[in-house]
Formats: structure tokens, sequence, C-alpha cells
């Protein structure tokens, strides 16, 4: 198996198969607008990850490398997702800044998989909860006039119970 | 080796930032010469100075400075004590005026050293909504981001997000190009639909009469005999049913996901026209016949609603039409007879639990 080599924004030099660093499009595609092949010692930059993250990115992409591409038949895929998200479930038990990193990291090497585990950990965070947890939870300041806000409720009765 | 390679960013983000100059002023040959020799420094220059957010969609260039933004804010509060909502500026258009200017979608409200969700991307944030939205519809959680900050009211009010979320409910894009309302929102929250974040429960009530005592012939004794019929829609086009003489807190929580297994339990499929909805459930029963032997036969039993608004909301089932028939056998329908004591309305009730967890983002 070919390596690769990776350079944290903090000039840590990460290599790792690149069977794993595949599941990054961002570097499929450096790799092979470079042209890189085995046995050659160039080390591929990433500018915009730190390398406690990256460590943890190559950690979550090296047990799902051999994740299927495509989702499989329903009743499969079922007993599959359960199974792998409570290994993500733990791998996700990190802070709320760690988190966040994560998804930009994500978003940036472009993994669809740990997009997708880390965008839904934060859609859960809000999902069931008012507006005032959320703003709590995410400490975000409310930037509402009292009118403001009496008009949105307005807007938003339709969802109410009562 | 780190300072060297900060004054090299620092002179590829001058240069990048004077081609942005040049092009503002339609001089686009040399912009792009400035452009080019910035990428040659540093190849994603480009997104080294959008994240730096010195630098905004082009309109305005505020000095190299992340501070800049706190300060620009602040006097942005102030201007906007003075301008008091009156009610009669949709609060989109007030929003898009008031926040476009900084692109975060909201600010912490106590300074935070680690990584904020206001830094996160756009369309990263509209992807997290796709995924609290989900793909069984959970509408009324977006409704609830709506009011957190007037930058997460811009996104939840985002129309592609309520285009999707009407695509999805009514399936044909084609019939609901044709409906005349106001915005995609508008639709989804006025056109007959379904809800797929709670149960529909029809109450039934009936006498039965009871052993007679043999000595006492005066003594008639009656049962009442309640139960309820369950219909539990998913966005796919999935529908539960359950007849049970199990209350509402016992069953609801068992049809939480497609899986769900009960003894009981019917899995069906719908299709919504107009403000009727079609059900249509196959069940493969085991009949035994005079020579005791056993066999299954298919029946499928169609049902049809009408969607009635209650409670201001598309949240009542009037019974249409009840068939069943064994296709195998005959080619003969039989019709239950619909009345309103046997096959009272289902009513709607939000079930929390059905919207705790997202299993997958709004397509």
């Amino acid at each position: 198996m070919p390596n690769i080599k990776l350079q944290s924004c903090d000039n840590e030099v990460f290599t790792i198969d690149y069977e794993v660093a595949k599941c990054s499009t961002t570097i499929k595609t450096m790799v092979d607008d470079l042209g890189l092949e085995e046995g050659d010692d160039e080390v591929v930059p990433l500018p915009n990850v730190n390398s406690s993250i990256l460590r943890k990115v190559i950690q979550w992409a090296t047990y799902h490398k051999d994740d299927p591409a495509v989702p499989e038949e329903e009743e499969n895929k079922e007993k599959r997702t359960d199974d792998i998200s409570s290994w993500d479930s733990d791998f996700l038990k990190v802070d709320q800044g760690t988190l966040f990193e994560l998804i930009l990291a994500a978003n940036y090497l472009d993994i669809k998989g740990l997009l997708d585990v880390t965008c839904k950990t934060v859609a859960n965070m809000i999902k069931g909860k008012t507006p005032e947890e959320i703003r709590k939870t995410f400490n975000i300041k409310n930037d509402f006039t009292p009118e403001e806000e009496e008009q949105i409720r307005r807007e938003n009765e339709w969802c109410e119970d009562k | 080796m780190n300072d060297e390679k900060c004054s090299v960013e620092t002179e590829a983000e001058n240069l990048y930032l004077k081609g942005a100059e040049l092009e503002r002023n339609n001089n686009y040959y040399d912009a792009i010469r400035y452009y080019r020799k910035a990428l040659q420094l540093v190849p994603d220059i480009e997104n080294k100075v959008v994240k730096s957010s010195s630098f905004k969609d082009g309109n305005k260039y505020i000095e190299n400075d992340q501070e800049n933004q706190y300060t620009d804010h602040e006097t942005d509060e102030n201007s906007d004590e003075e301008d008091v909502y009156d009610g009669s500026e949709p609060l989109e258009d007030r929003f898009n005026r008031l926040v476009g200017k900084f692109s975060k979608i909201c600010t912490p409200n106590k300074p935070q050293k680690t990584l904020h969700i206001a830094d996160l991307p756009p369309e990263v944030i509209m992807y997290i909504l796709r995924w609290v939205v989900s793909d069984e519809l959970d509408l009324r959680s977006l409704e609830q981001c709506s009011l957190i900050s007037r930058g997460f009211y811009l996104c939840a009010r985002d129309s592609c997000l309520w285009k999707s979320a009407c695509i999805r409910m009514w399936k044909n894009e084609q019939i609901i190009r044709s409906l005349n309302y106001d915005s995609w929102r508008d639709m989804y929250i006025n056109h007959p639909r379904i809800g797929t974040n709670g149960c529909y429960i029809g109450e039934t009530k009936y006498y039965r009469q009871g052993e007679r005592s043999f000595q006492d012939q005066n003594y008639r004794p009656f049962h009442l005999v309640v139960y309820y019929r369950y219909l539990r829609f998913f966005a796919d086009g999935t529908v539960l049913m359950v007849n049970s003489t199990e209350v509402p807190n016992v069953i609801v929580g068992q049809l939480r996901n497609k899986s769900a297994k009960n003894g009981a339990l019917f899995r069906g499929c719908y299709n919504i026209v107009d403000d009727f909805i079609y059900l249509t459930f196959k069940v493969k029963r085991t009949h035994q016949n005079l020579n005791l032997k056993k066999k299954f036969i298919n029946l499928v039993y169609n049902m049809q609603f009408q969607i009635k608004k209650y409670r201001k909301y598309n949240s009542k089932l009037i019974w249409q039409k009840y068939t069943w028939s064994c296709p195998d056998e005959t080619s003969y329908e039989e019709d239950f007879e619909i009345q309103e004591s046997t096959f009272p309305p289902l009513k709607f009730s939000r079930v929390k639990s059905y919207t705790m967890e997202s299993e997958g983002p709004l397509p």
C-alpha cells in the first residue's frame, strides 16, 4: 500500500495509507492533480487544519475506510448505521469548539461522511429545544427587539400545539 | 520559518486585495495579473482572505484587522436602537438590511475562546438546518431556529429549504408549481398536508351486551368498549396503522420508527391528492378452510380520508371510503359502511419523541 504525507498548518507531518487519505475528495484531487506516485516523497500541505484536528480526522477516516460508498438496501443500511453510529457517537464526544473544528475540516477536506455525522450531531443538539435553550447551548446572543420576537412568534403560530 | 511564511502570506493577501479593488473598478486585465501573482505565492489565498473576514462579498474592504468586526457590530447596534420595528416592513427585508452588513449568523453572548457556531460558513449552517428539518420534515424545529437570532431567522426562512420540504411532502413538482401561494413556506403551511411529527388517533366507543344473570332477569349488563385507530405517516410515503384497545400513551411510542414491531400493525403506503389522502395496506392472512388446511390469502385494504383543518392546521382526517378486497380470489371490492359513530375522524397529536433525532438530511 502506498503511503502519503500530510502536513498540518502547524507543520506536523502525518504519514498515512493513501486508501485512508482518499476519503477526502480534496486530497484525492490534489494528489491526482500533482500526479503523485508511489515512492514520491512529496508532502501535501493542509494549511486549514491543525495537527490535533487532523489526527482526529485520520482516526475517523481509518475506521471508516471500508464503508460502502453508496448506501446499501434499506434493511441492511439500518443495521449498519446503528453499528457505525455507536462508534461515531463515542468519537464525537468532544467539546463544542472541537466539533466545529471537525466540521470545518470535513468541509475543507470534503469528507462527506464526516461532515454528515458532525452536522447531524449539531442538528440533534438543536432539535426539540426552545429558541432560548438553543441560544444557551451555543452561547448565542439574542439580537431581536421584543417587537421583532413577537412578530416571529405570530408568524410561527401555525406549528404550535395550542 | 514561520515569520517568513507570514510575510509571504501578507504579501499575497495584499496582492489579492489589490486585484479585488481593480476588479471592482472593472479593470479586469490588471486584476487578473494581481490575482495570479497572489496565487503563485499562496495557492489558496482566496480562501484565506475570505476566512480572515476582512473581505466581505467584495462590497467593502475593512482594514485587515479582525477586531474591526466587533467595533463595526457595536456601532451597528447603536444605530439599531433608533430603528424600532413598527411592523410594517417584512422581517426578512429588515434583517437583510440590518444583518447583511456583517456576514455572521449570530454573535456570542459571552466572549468565547474556542470556535463558535457563527464561525461556520453559511453553506454549512444551511446543511445543518437540512439535518434539523431531516427527511421526516420536522419544520417545527426549523421554525424554532428562526427565533434564535436575526441571522438564523434569515437562514430558517430560506426558500430552498421550504421548497425541498414541499417537494418531499407532495412529491409531484409539476402539480405544486401550478398552485398559487405567496411562497413555498406559505404553501407548506396552508396547503392540505399530512403531519409527520406525530400520530393521528381516532377513538371508537361502542356498547356490547354482557352476560345476563340466569336468576335475575332484570340485570342487563353492558360493556363500554373503547378502541383506538392509530395512523402514523412517514415522509417517504410509508404509513403504519394499529387498531388497539391500548391507550395512546402505550401505542404512540411504539410507532416512532418505520421498522416498528407490533403484532397488530399494518404497514402500507399513502398518496396525497388535493385535500384527499389515499391509503393502501396489503395484508397476508392465514386462512383455515374446512379441511383444516392452512393457506395464505392476500387482502388489500383501501382507505380514503379528507384532510381538514382543525385548530388552524391540517390535522383532522375524515373518513370518506373504506374498502377491502381479496385480489387473488375475486376482483370484487367490498365497502365498509362509513358512519360517524364507528368511523370517527382521526385527530393529530404531536409526539415529541418522533423528532428527537434526525436520521437523514432533508433531500
